[in-house]
This record gives structure tokens, C-alpha cells and sequence, in this order.
């Protein structure tokens, strides 16, 4: 899903403002901030510079979430820099727990000898498969690409987060269809 | 995780960070998960982190660093 500017700086900052956007309009008034260390840029929630998550409420009780994603600015042909998703990691953590119960992650470049899935879901979850129990934090579950804005949609339509505004549902479609359109070439 | 200096701050602050600001910001991070740099660089690409938003922001800054 790459997003265009004339600079790498402008299409950060398009991403960040577009996302921080959608977040206030759904579950959470905790912005994400995002920097550049050329040609790749990161963004996450971030206060005084520190790593934090966003505390939702929902109907099982607190929980945090964590967004975080590395994009890599590739030159077009017209002089625009156009980003490009290099890994994101998306987490919700119950409560007071360190480790999170659900994690979406995808990896452009797995580690050498890795044939897993990149695109996948894990946690500390137990999974029956006959006489075994697994981990699906042992398995790499694949989850397709997923757009932030379903995590998002989960947060509130399976976990109760309330709201932040009437309109979240189209204001999350909107966002998922502009990804398709107009951030994307 | 102890309080980030505040050059550090600015710079995320204002976008941008040199290779060795980002250096300090995983080092600062790998000090909060009780590891060392190299440790944590290692760590970060095998994937072996603690499972916790501070290791997860530093497995994603660690994709900042060059190849």
C-alpha cells in the first residue's frame, strides 16, 4: 500500500497524519509519532520518545495496544518517494500482563533459513491438534496482509472498545478503500 | 525504561534521526529489556526477544539500522 510525497518527510508525515486520524475517529486518542532514518522510517505510539500502547477499554477489561510499522521509501521514476511496508507488528495485551495475547506480524525479510509464513498471527495461546498441545506462539499462523484499520475494527466490533465517534464504521472503510486508491499506484 | 536524553527526544520530535541517534534509542531500549546492544541487535534478528512493546519497537528500529 505505498503513499506518495515529494519528500521522504512528506510521505511520513501523510502516513502518520492520515493513521493518528483514523485513530482518534475509533479507539484512542494516543497518537503515533513517526521519524526517518533515510531511506526507512518508523512509526509507533510514542511519549517523550519512549515506546508506549494505547489503553482501551473493552468489555473483558484494560487492554493495550501496540501499533508499530517500518516502511522503506523507494524513488519513483517522477521524483516521489513512495513507501513501502517493510515489517509491522500489531499487539493486544490483557491488563497488567507483559505478554501479548494476540500479535500480528509481518516481515518483508525473515531471518536467514526461515520459510514460515511472514505474514502471521501468534500468542500464548494453546491449540489441541490430537494428543499435542501447541502454542500458536510455536506456529506461525498465516493472517494474510492486515490492515490496521481491521485491528482496529476488532478492537471495537469483538472486544467493546467504545467509539470514539458515530461514524468509525465509515470512517474505517473510507480509510481501508483510500489505502486502495489513492495511497496506492 | 529510563527517561531518553533529551537530543534524543528533539530529534524524534522532529522526525528525523541520524544512524547514531538510532543506535542510542536501541541501546536505550536494550538497556530497559537488561541487554546490551549487541545482545539485543542479535536477539532482534533471530527473532528471540522478550514478547513485550519495548521489544517490539526495538525489533522494528533494529530494521531501521543498515544492512
Amino acid at each position: 500500500m505505498p503513499i506518495q510525497g515529494w519528500t521522504l518527510r512528506e510521505a511520513a508525515q501523510r502516513f502518520c497524519d492520515h493513521v493518528n486520524y483514523v485513530l482518534t475517529r475509533t479507539v484512542t486518542q494516543t497518537r503515533l509519532v513517526v521519524f526517518e532514518v533515510p531511506p526507512r522510517i518508523q512509526v509507533t505510539f510514542r511519549q517523550a520518545g519512549q515506546p508506549i500502547e494505547a489503553r482501551l477499554q473493552t468489555r473483558f477489561g484494560l487492554m493495550r495496544l501496540y501499533l508499530g510499522q517500518v516502511c522503506e521509501s523507494v524513488t519513483t521514476p517522477d521524483g516521489m518517494h513512495e513507501l513501502r511496508t517493510i515489517g509491522y507488528r500489531y499487539t493486544l495485551t490483557p491488563g497488567d500482563t507483559t505478554e501479548p495475547l494476540l500479535r500480528w506480524e509481518y516481515l518483508k525479510i525473515p531471518p536467514a533459513g526461515a520459510l514460515w509464513c511472514r505474514h502471521h498471527l501468534q500468542g500464548p495461546v494453546e491449540l489441541q491438534i490430537h494428543e499435542h498441545s501447541v502454542s500458536l506462539n510455536d506456529l506461525h499462523l498465516p493472517s494474510g496482509y492486515v490492515p490496521f484499520e481491521e485491528v482496529l475494527r476488532f478492537c471495537i466490533v469483538d472486544h467493546g472498545v467504545p467509539p470514539l465517534s458515530e461514524d468509525w464504521d465509515a470512517v474505517l472503510r473510507d480509510s481501508y478503500e483510500r489505502f486502495k486508491t489513492e495511497f496506492t499506484r | 525504561m529510563t527517561p531518553l536524553p533529551e537530543a534524543l527526544q528533539e530529534a524524534i520530535e522532529k522526525g528525523e534521526l541520524t544512524e547514531a541517534q538510532l543506535r542510542e534509542l536501541i541501546a536505550l531500549e536494550a538497556q530497559a529489556l537488561g541487554l546490551t546492544y549487541e545482545e539485543a541487535v542479535r536477539r532482534a534478528r533471530d527473532r528471540c526477544l522478550p514478547k513485550n512493546h519495548i521489544a517490539a519497537d526495538l525489533e522494528l528500529l533494529v530494521q531501521l539500522l543498515p544492512a
